[in-house]
């Protein structure tokens, strides 16, 4: 069972952060200073694990990915150009890793963790409300599926970058995501009753 | 608890957000020994585990420039045949020269086919090295390869000596300024001194093309990640600076005289009123509009963003046909249908655009026949942040977010016309069953949403150290469901 949970403050997706702020973060880690890379890192890690998660399937992977995602950025960090999308380069960094790793065959499959045996409790519901989504997502939605929802949830990419991030064309994104939210939707429904 | 698609997301986000684990310690670490080891390999897109790699492919290059330096150590027999500069001429065909000291060609290569082609009975021995341009650059003019719309020569000088290379680039790229005026050609022209980078000569070798190329391409791909080098690279040099010029890029170190032309496509103009046209949204509607020349797919098109009455458009139009290949758009309706109205009961009000707080959100206002409506929108998501309705002035009417005055049948002033108990009613039962008062509650938030047909008000606050969540029939008032988790 995976346990590294880190002590969050809040159990809730944090802020999304706008575009400047990003850029503004990324030109003072290009200085080399190591608390801007902290907010980066705070306001990113989720995007960035979900996404490497969705890709790898394993924890222990996605870690890595993570990990060797901020290092770059940090080292980096002077190669990106105000003007764009951050969080667009940012996910660039994260598939091009993880799929350096998929071709390497580092990767393990994912052992399908057991579902939680948290008591049933008033505010434990929500918790595993929430896992059952995410572990029906890794197992029923189809890969590209997957990533795009999880792009989608975490990123605040737009569809049409969410497109050319995974290089599909923009009406299958469509196409996809909702068909992958309905899935999770009946499956949801079903397990809840 | 039955799910909307909305939720199922947040679920996810949640999911993952909970799961996230803490890698910073170990990335602050690892950044203090790669300090620590001044390490001075470069780390490009790939992961430590590839410097291996990279070290052994330096070794190789290392040993392959090392024998080569004594070769050319052992040819030369006076400095007269020593190469001084190595000066790349790159338009689509690319040349390179290898210059001595006092400025005469040692050697001439082409790299391509083209070159190949405006090379030909052409012996630049001991040639001067502006007299060696001339002729290359009048090569490549006379063959079409530098034309009116392929504007753009790239100069590319490589000299130990860091002054006398920055020297040889002004000079050189002067000179080429001067040899495409005499063709009476609107030319640019683009210099840069090239540093000793193997990785760089790698992918130069791997994509059949010239140092001083390689080097171009790197700085447009570093500029944008959603390019990738293997297709910039087949590209001619007056397009990379035509993509260059349209994003707002950072040139660096890299020199440039004169416009890249953009004769062979629509232009920002043309591209953007097709778009419009297609969107049937007229320019006096537009509130904003970002326009890019970008590479997709294997063309060169337009990628325009512009946003209209409260849609987003997005459109890529073909830069040399102007077909339309690729549009999407995206309405905000996610409020509409909270307000529970419909586009055509609603008249438009305004729509503002700002940050607050590190958040970038849409302020939009509409008017309906009975109420005012505010909704301030997550730009991101289209997350609803926080939304006000106002009973518009007329018989009865109060504010909507008052305390209702008390009716006898169970309605309250600020009931609409929709038969729904209001806001402030739900609030106050789900505040009363909590036993909290409106005043000593943080965090609270309200909104409608409709639980698989059955509407209902969506109450969350926090009080005394414990959130509560609650679904309130918008009708009856009754208590669908509630929880409550202690505030970590």
């Amino acid at each position: 069972m995976f346990l590294l949970l880190a002590p969050t403050e809040e159990t809730h997706i944090p802020p999304r952060i706008a575009d400047n702020e990003l850029e503004r973060l990324l030109a003072e880690i290009a200085q080399g200073q190591t608390d801007a890379l902290e907010q980066l890192y705070s306001a990113t890690k989720s995007a960035v694990y979900g996404f490497a998660y969705s890709f790898l399937r394993s924890p222990h992977n996605a870690e890595d990915v993570m990990q060797d995602t901020y290092v770059i950025i940090f080292n980096k960090a002077g190669a990106y150009r105000p003007g764009g999308r951050p969080m667009a380069w940012i996910m660039t960094i994260v598939r091009n890793l993880c799929r350096m790793k998929v071709r390497k065959k580092e990767y393990a499959e994912l052992s399908l963790e057991s579902e939680d045996k948290e008591p049933t409790d008033a505010g434990f519901e929500e918790h595993s409300l929430n896992k059952l989504v995410l572990n029906a997502a890794l197992r029923i939605l189809g890969e590209e599926e997957r990533h795009i929802l999880m792009l989608h949830s975490l990123s605040g990419l737009k569809h049409r970058e969410i497109a050319k991030l995974l290089e599909i064309p923009t009406g299958t994104v469509l196409s996809k995501y909702h068909r992958a939210l309905s899935k999770l939707k009946n499956h949801v429904k079903e397990k809840a009753q | 608890m039955k799910q909307s698609k909305a939720d199922i997301e947040h679920r996810l986000a949640r999911a993952v957000s909970d799961e996230t684990p803490d890698v910073l310690p170990r990335v602050l670490l690892r950044l203090k020994e790669q300090k620590g080891q001044e390490d001075t390999m470069d780390m490009t897109m790939t992961p430590p585990k590839h410097n291996k790699k990279a070290f052994k492919a330096i070794r190789w290059v290392a040993a392959v420039a090392a024998v080569l330096a004594l070769a050319i150590g052992i040819w030369s027999v006076s400095a007269f045949f020593q190469t001084d500069s190595l000066v790349y001429v790159d338009a689509n065909p690319g040349v390179e020269l290898r210059v001595n000291r006092s400025g005469r060609v040692l050697a001439a290569q082409a790299l391509n086919g083209e070159a190949q082609t405006v090379l030909q009975d052409m012996d630049l021995k001991n040639v001067d090295l502006n007299v060696a341009l001339n002729a290359i650059v009048g090569a490549m003019f006379q063959n079409g390869y530098i034309s009116e719309a392929k504007n753009t020569v790239l100069i590319s000088v490589m000299n130990q000596d860091a002054d006398r290379a920055q020297a040889l680039q002004t000079q050189l790229a002067g000179e080429v300024g001067g040899i495409l005026q005499s063709f009476s050609l609107d030319g640019a022209v683009l210099s840069q001194t090239l540093p000793q980078d193997e990785q760089l000569e790698q992918l130069a070798a791997q994509y059949g093309i010239s140092l001083g190329k390689a080097a171009l391409v790197q700085l447009l791909v570093n500029q944008d990640p959603l390019l990738n080098f293997a297709e910039i690279a087949a590209l001619p040099v007056s397009d990379i600076y035509l993509l260059l010029s349209s994003k707002p890029a950072d040139f660096g170190q890299l020199a440039h005289t004169g416009q890249a032309n953009s004769g062979a496509y629509i232009g920002d103009e043309a591209a953007l009123q097709t778009a419009l046209t297609h969107a049937g949204v007229t320019q006096a509607q537009l509130v904003s509009c970002h326009i890019e020349l970008d590479y997709d797919d294997g063309r060169m098109c337009y990628d325009i963003e512009f946003y209209a009455q409260s849609t987003e458009y997005d459109y890529t139009i073909d830069a040399v046909s102007g077909a339309v290949l690729e549009y999407e758009q995206d309405t905000e309706d996610a409020h509409m249908q909270h307000a529970g109205l419909e586009e055509s009961q609603v008249t438009f009000v305004k729509l503002a655009q700002y940050e607050k707080r590190g958040v970038y959100l849409y302020d939009l206002e509409f008017l309906s026949d009975t109420h005012k409506y505010r909704y301030e929108i997550e730009a991101y998501t289209g997350e609803i942040l926080a939304h006000y309705v106002n009973e518009l002035h007329g018989p009865g009417a109060s504010d909507g977010t008052q305390h209702p005055q008390g009716g006898q049948s169970g309605a309250s002033p600020s009931q609409g016309a929709s038969g729904m108990i209001g806001e402030s009613e739900a609030a106050r039962i789900a505040l009363a069953h909590a036993g909290a008062l409106m005043e000593s509650v943080t965090e609270y938030s309200i909104k409608l949403d409709d639980d698989d047909g059955r509407i209902v008000y969506e109450i969350e606050f926090v009080h005394t150290g414990t959130e509560y969540d609650y679904e309130i029939d918008a009708y009856t008032g009754q208590i669908v469901d509630y929880d409550f988790e202690p505030v970590d």
